[in-house]
């Protein structure tokens, strides 16, 4: 466990350092700023349109960052050769694995944190300070990171390559959304075919669990709403693909 | 291979376990239309989980829609009355993406009402909202206020209408047509007060009629 907690800080050091997360802030607040521009056309619901907008990036660039952090952070390891140096020391894989996905998740964190409060000061010199939305569709957006985080983990040492292991986190991504909409039309739907796809849909992760940002205004929904729930699914559907992953990895020979 | 079953029977039983879960979603089923302009957008939105996002451009295009001259194939303006014949779908397809958004519901009834004389338009979509939201007061005063003026009682239809423009969601144009009526009835007061809300609003584009009423009523 200590080994995983040096590796998990390392990485989010070595993250920040690197021009990768800076840059993904820095084109968050400016996608941000840009968002002012569809709120002056907006009228009476400018505030509303700034907080969607604004948490849309936070939360497409947080997952998008977590999903390349996650995908190149093994895939460039055994690439550069560079992690015999640490499996030839007494680091357990699995503490590896975790060290890094720990690290990359908080390295990602810290960014989404800043884009926040870029959205944030946004409303608040528009005179519409946001509140708890904004900290509930924060939460989402580092549950969601969380998941896909931990699928990219997973698709990159069963791919080849960075590029389609994003590419698999993508497409995973929006079937993760999609799960009520599949099970609807599976349901109604008179093809044997698509009903036989039915079962693959239970095995992707169900993001409209964890979509705070998607239903602030639904009765019952925001702080009313259990937020404990949404992150013990994010953390059991994490643990599960990071399982999965390390029982991959032990097998691997480098 | 068998940490492989182990896994997908674990994420199974997880989501099987959290579906009976009871959490806030919005429907899955929503009946949108696949025609018209914004569509593409709006279902890319849906698909990656920003149904609020897809519906907040929806309602800008319906702004910009409502706001630029409409013309038919001819390039001939309709008149005030008439015309804007994709102001209802347009309606429902942000309907459909964020069913529980009340204001471009009353935007849009209130538009297809009092604007372009279409008022069977403006209960239907009314309706359509309230199945949802039955006990929506605003709703409801709305669908007062179209059935009063479709009878041509103006008076009743504003008393109707003054509900509905008290309530935090209520649109500018609809405050503004309120104002509108009131200084047609001789309420001078409640006009001038709406017309001062107006100028406080941040929809700008009614701060040029709110000063100009004003004027006429000082």
């Amino acid at each position: 466990m200590n080994a995983a907690m040096v590796l998990a800080v390392n990485t989010w050091r070595q993250l920040l350092r690197t021009r990768f997360l800076p840059v993904v802030v820095l084109f968050g607040g400016v996608l941000v700023y840009l968002g002012l521009l569809l709120g002056a056309l907006a009228g009476d619901v400018e505030p509303r349109v700034l907080l969607d907008v604004g948490m849309a990036v936070v939360e497409v660039m947080t997952c998008g960052a977590l999903a390349y952090c996650a995908a190149s952070g093994v895939l460039l390891e055994i690439e550069q050769k560079t992690l015999y140096l640490i499996l030839t020391r007494p680091v357990p894989r699995p503490a590896f694995l975790l060290g890094r996905y720990a690290g990359a998740v908080a390295a990602s964190a810290t960014a989404a944190a800043a884009m926040t409060a870029c959205v944030a000061s946004v409303l608040l010199v528009k005179g519409a300070p946001a509140g708890t939305d904004l900290l509930l569709a924060l939460w989402g957006a580092l549950l969601k990171g969380l998941v896909t985080a931990a699928v990219a983990t997973l698709l990159a040492l069963v791919s080849t390559s960075v590029l389609s292991a994003m590419t698999m986190t993508g497409v995973v991504w929006v079937l993760g959304h999609f799960v009520a909409e599949i099970r609807f039309l599976a349901q109604h739907t008179q093809s044997l075919a698509a009903k036989a796809l039915l079962p693959a849909v239970w095995l992707l992760p169900d993001f409209a669990l964890l979509n705070y940002r998607d239903r602030l205004h639904l009765p019952g929904a925001g702080l009313g709403e259990s937020l404990a729930l949404g992150a013990l699914y994010a953390v059991l559907y994490s643990a599960v693909c990071l399982g999965l992953t390390t029982a991959l990895f032990r097998r691997r020979e480098f | 291979m068998r940490a492989a079953l182990a896994a997908a029977g674990a994420a199974a039983a997880l989501n099987l376990a959290f579906s009976s879960v009871s959490v806030p979603r919005l429907p899955a089923r929503g009946g949108v239309s696949l025609a018209g302009e914004g569509v593409v957008a709006g279902a890319a939105l849906w698909s990656l989980g920003m149904r609020r996002l897809g519906a907040d451009l929806g309602f800008i295009n319906l702004l910009v829609y409502y706001g630029t001259h409409d013309e038919d194939h001819d390039g001939h303006e309709h008149a005030a009355a008439g015309g804007y014949e994709d102001l209802l779908p347009r309606a429902r397809r942000i309907r459909a993406l964020d069913p529980y958004w009340s204001y471009p519901v009353l935007y849009a009834a209130g538009a297809l009402a009092f604007n372009l004389e279409r008022p069977d338009e403006a209960l239907a979509l009314l309706d359509e909202a309230l199945a949802l939201r039955p006990g929506d007061r605003e709703l409801l005063a709305t669908v007062a206020a179209v059935g009063f003026q479709k009878k041509g009682d103006l008076t009743a239809a504003l008393e109707r209408l003054m509900t509905a423009v008290d309530g935090p969601d209520a649109p500018t144009m609809l405050k503004n047509m309120a104002a509108f009526m009131n200084e047609r009835l001789g309420r001078r007061e409640t006009a001038a007060r709406l017309y001062r809300e107006i100028l406080e609003s941040r929809d700008a584009s009614y701060h040029e009629a709110a000063e100009r009423g004003l004027a006429r009523l000082r």
